[in-house]
């Protein structure tokens, strides 16, 4: 999605310059909330103010949430058909595959020292094996990252 | 009360989603276990419906959890709860962006939340698998090793072994690979009888 969002707005449309671009990307990469929300929402205030930001939002949710509603208000009368069932079993199956490839990418760019792997397997165990929270996952790695980074081995 | 209940979970995982949409998963999943009418298994299509939709997955499941509950204003409800605390801390942010690029604390509490989230998405897989392996919405733990066998979806275990085998040969993308899977879906059974 994000290569897609930077060629719309600086190669196609010469709205910002590739190193506004970057620094959008970061931040919203930095910021609580989903990448492609916070980038449009970025996008949209430097453009416009909060207006802009407002219709950035608005445009990036409208797609997926009419697209869901509609498959929904369809699927309704089809939920039990075997033949929809079946399709559903293979995308699931994809799903699983494409997540574990995510979490296999992710391992191997971003696991690069002791702290990161442990934060990833505290997590990873704590929601699974313990059932806590998900929530908590984050903050956890929040608090640890602080104190890790600030006052133990300083950046 | 739905409403409100909407508002809230969606709320938090607006503020605590970081990352990409894999991310929120397990949020919405141990979530989705308080709303007494979603099910584990709407979880797992909601998951495949939002690889078959546009835009975000954070977006697709509050939409899908939303309309489930409490219909078009449960949708949208969800939907604004899952985005108003990116447009308020965006708005916050863009007026101390340097300052909060710079501060040791903000980039010590990124580098942490960073692996976190991998922990995450790895979580997000094992319940998504639960939910596409598994025959039963729920595990029990005392369940017999035969009867947890037994309860095993062969059919998606081949498609996702085959789909693994396809992304790390080929080049296919996600969108690709997702219609072979769903065609797979549909082939399979017919091919055993």
């Amino acid at each position: 999605m994000i290569p897609f969002i930077q060629a719309e707005f600086t190669t196609k449309n010469k709205w910002l310059t590739q190193d506004d671009m970057v620094d959008i990307i970061a931040l919203s990469q930095s910021l609580p909330g989903i990448i492609a929300i916070n980038s449009s929402i970025f996008i949209g205030l430097r453009l416009r103010g909060l207006p802009g930001a407002l219709m950035a939002a608005l445009g990036t949710i409208l797609p997926a949430f009419l697209s869901i509603i509609a498959i929904l208000v369809v699927l309704v009368n089809f939920e039990e058909n075997f033949y929809v069932q079946k399709v559903f079993t293979g995308i699931k199956a994809t799903s699983a595959a494409l997540i574990l490839d995510t979490v296999i990418r992710l391992v191997r760019s971003s696991l690069k020292n002791r702290f990161a792997w442990a934060m990833a397997a505290i997590t990873f165990l704590l929601i699974t094996i313990f059932n806590v929270n998900a929530a908590w996952g984050i903050l956890i790695g929040a608090l640890s990252g602080w104190i890790w980074f600030v006052y133990i081995k300083k950046i | 009360m739905a409403y409100l209940q909407l508002f809230y979970v969606f709320f938090k995982v607006g503020i605590l989603g970081f990352g990409g949409g894999y991310a929120i998963l397990p949020m919405i999943y141990q979530e989705i276990q308080t709303f007494g009418f979603i099910t584990h298994d709407d979880f797992s299509n909601l998951v495949a419906l939002s690889q078959v939709t546009p835009g975000p997955i954070a977006i697709n499941a509050a939409t899908y959890v939303g309309f489930k509950t409490a219909g078009t204003l449960g949708a949208t409800v969800a939907t604004v709860a899952v985005t108003l605390p990116s447009l308020m801390l965006i708005v916050i942010v863009s007026h101390v962006l340097s300052k909060f690029k710079e501060n040791v604390v903000i980039q010590g509490i990124l580098k942490g939340i960073r692996p976190a989230t991998i922990g995450l998405i790895g979580s997000a897989f094992i319940f998504l698998g639960q939910a596409a392996f598994m025959n039963s919405t729920s595990l029990l733990p005392d369940a017999q090793l035969t009867s947890w066998l037994g309860a095993v979806q062969w059919e998606a275990v081949i498609i996702f072994v085959i789909i693994f085998a396809l992304m790390r040969l080929t080049k296919l993308g996600a969108i690709l690979l997702t219609l072979v899977g769903a065609l797979l879906g549909l082939c399979l059974p017919a091919l055993h009888g």
